[in-house]
Order: structure tokens, then sequence, then C-alpha cells
């Protein structure tokens, strides 16, 4: 049986998300963890593998929440679906608090 | 090339009257002073160490009275380079100390031709260990007792990373230890020299010990770091080693550099590069003979 997916139009508000404009933003990958520099306030900030996904895909574009659900799907292990929109959320939060991405 | 035990007290004290080049790894310091407490410190903790013969200095620094009545009366000094003093007087009998300090200052805030990192080094078979840490941690009498015991010093403050190879340069200047720290050391190890201790800073009693003459005849000797370890002194406890993540030690060493944010992209890789090149580890111990010998395990 396939875990069930919430729609993720009634799941999320539909905000979409883009790459502060502060620069190259660095990233390096140790051992599955992923360091990221951020040029516009000189920090160093280690991320979970959800958010450096979320930092991929918004460098290439910006994007909505239910776009970025969608490409993370990929990611997840059927069995925790069920966790994918929390996550979503608490990297979405955690990554702006940081001021690596903003809503334009 | 000349080295300051080579000069007698009197060539000593005109040669700092008038502006001595010490140099200390890749750095010529020209340091002025007639402070007779700055003589002493240099008589005792530098005599090993080249005085430079180039016109370029890299550092001009000065420990001079100030020109108020504090110039007698509850004497005090400063510390000045290229004629600013950055910080406020301090009493006179802290003048060694202040340019032991005052030196540190200058690298960490002008030697961004290198990532500097506050971290200890020190070298074994080839391979440095470099350890950053908390202060009060115990990184600085680790250090000192590594060096004590057949580590070579590198640094007990200031890393200096080579933006381009990676390597850390060494300074081989002195270990600044502070309140039970030196009598720790001083018990640890009859070779272990100091020079005058000083009372009532604003990091309690300090004294300096002396770099060991190796460690300053291969101050020209950059190496590679194979380990970055987290020591904490923890009474009563066995020694301790436990990995570390390498992403947890990149953003701790990248908060604790002194320039990372300067250097931009060329700190992030350099750190990338000496990160990925070391084992990582949290290293608790109780006693300074277990850590030795754990250190010795490490370093095959």
């Amino acid at each position: 049986m396939e875990p069930e997916v919430p729609d993720p139009s009634l799941t999320l508000p539909t905000r979409t998300w883009r790459v502060a404009p502060a620069g190259r933003m660095l990233t390096t990958l140790f051992d599955g963890q992923t360091v990221v520099y951020h040029p516009g306030t000189g920090h160093t900030h280690w991320i979970s593998a959800v958010a450096a996904e979320i930092l991929e895909r918004l460098g290439g574009a910006p994007m909505n929440e239910a776009e970025l659900r969608a490409a993370l799907v990929p990611m997840i292990r059927p069995d925790d679906l069920h966790m994918l929109d929390e996550s979503l959320r608490e990297s979405l939060d955690y990554l702006e608090q940081l001021t690596l991405i903003e809503t334009p | 090339m000349t080295r300051v035990r080579e000069l007698s007290d009197r060539e000593l004290q005109s040669r700092l009257a008038r502006g001595l080049d010490l140099r200390t790894g890749p750095f010529l310091f020209h340091i002025r002073s007639e402070e007779h407490l700055v003589f002493r410190g240099l008589r005792a903790l530098y005599g090993d160490f080249p005085l430079g013969d180039e016109p370029v200095r890299d550092f001009h620094v000065r420990i001079r009275r100030p020109a108020t009545v504090r110039r007698w009366f509850r004497p005090q000094i400063v510390f000045e380079h290229d004629r600013h003093t950055p910080f406020m007087p301090l009493s006179a009998a802290h003048a060694f100390a202040s340019l032991e300090w005052g030196m540190n200052w200058c690298i960490a805030s002008y030697a961004h031709h290198f990532l500097t990192l506050h971290a200890a080094v020190l070298e074994r078979n080839g391979r440095a260990v470099l350890l950053p840490g908390e202060p009060g941690a115990g990184k600085s009498t680790l250090t000192a007792a590594l060096s004590l015991s057949g580590w070579r010093l590198l640094t007990d403050e200031t890393a200096l990373v080579d933006l381009d190879s990676g390597l850390v340069w060494p300074l081989a200047r002195p270990v600044n230890l502070k309140n039970d720290s030196i009598d720790i050391i001083q018990a640890f190890s009859r070779e272990a020299v100091f020079g005058d201790r000083v009372f009532d800073t604003h990091k309690g009693t300090v004294a300096h010990l002396k770099p060991r003459a190796e460690t300053v005849a291969r101050m020209d000797e950059p190496c590679p770091v194979g380990w970055v370890v987290f020591p904490r002194w923890a009474g009563g406890e066995p020694a301790r080693l436990t990995p570390r993540s390498r992403a947890d030690t990149f953003v701790f060493a990248a908060e604790n550099s002194f320039n990372y944010s300067v250097l931009g992209e060329a700190g992030f890789r350099a750190l990338e590069g000496l990160i990925r090149g070391a084992d990582c580890y949290d290293f608790r111990y109780g006693k300074l003979e277990d850590a030795l010998s754990t250190f010795a395990r490490l370093a095959g």
C-alpha cells in the first residue's frame, strides 16, 4: 500500500522562494554533510541534506513550495514521506533565518 | 645570521632602544622599547631567534611610556603599532606581556595572505595536529606539555594556513600560560624555561614558556595538518578520543578564525582543503601523561 501523501496545496502555503542575492554561495560536502558559506554575512553554516537540496534547486531558479516539495519527493524514502512537509517547512525556516533564501 | 643570544646585554638594550629586527616564522618585527621588562623577556625567551637584516619589516611595534603623569606615577606602558595605540595603557609591569599580545594582534589583524585560525599547532613525524578550543579548555597546557615531549611547536595561538598549499607555517613563539597551568608545566618538565611571571593581568597571572631551540631552528618548515583535535580538560576522567564530524569542525574553525570572512572564497577553499585532509576528534583528558600517550599513538 502506498503511504498517504498529503496534497501539498492543502498543507503548505504557496510562497515562492529564491536564493538571497548576496553573491555566490560556496558549498562543500563532508561525509554527507553540507557546509555553506554565505558571502553576504561572512558566516558559514552546516545544513541538512534537505536544506542543501533546497538551496541547490533554488540556485537554478526561484520555486514555490509545491514545486520544491515535488522536487524533494524522489530523495525521500517512501516510508518517510509523511515527514516531508515538516522537514521542508523547517528547512525553509532555517534557511530564511540564515538569510540564505528569501521571498521575492 | 645573528641570533638574539649572541648580543651582549648592552647591545640588546641598545638595539631595542633604536629598534630590534626580530624574525619569527614568516614575519619580521621591528621592536622598539626602553622598558627593562621587555629586554628581560626577549633575553629569557627569544635567545634562539634570528635577527633580520631585510630592509622591509612586516610590523613596526613599540612599548613605551605614555606622555602623561602615568609615565612616573603608577607607571603605565602603551603598545604602539605604526604609531597608533590600539589598546588602553596597561601597568608597566605588563610590558613584556603587552608586547606578546600586541604581536599576536598584529598577525591576526594584518596577515591576510594566510588564513589565520585561533588554534595551537604542533608537529610530529611530518604531520601537524591543530588544537582549536574555547578558553579554559586546557589547550595551552596541553600544547606546552606536548612541546616538551617531542612534538615541534608551530604556534600556541595563531595557526597560519597557506592559502595555496594548505600547509601551516610556524611562528615558533613562546607559549602563553595562565594561572595554575604555569605550575603544572613547571612541575611537568625540568626543561621548561619561563620568563617572568606577570601578575594581575586581565587573564590573571601569566608566564611565557620558552620555545625549544629545535622549534626555532625549524621555523621555516611548514607542515600539512593530519589531525584537528578539540581538547577539553576534565579532571579525573580517562583520556578519550572520539571522532568529530568534519562539517562541524569546519564551522567551528571558521567561526574561530581571525580573517576567514575577510578572505571570502580563498578562506573557504583553504579551510576546506585543510579539513578534508585531516581526521577530526574531540579529546577529553584528566591527566597530562594520559594525553601524551594518546597523542603519541595518534602520531604513530
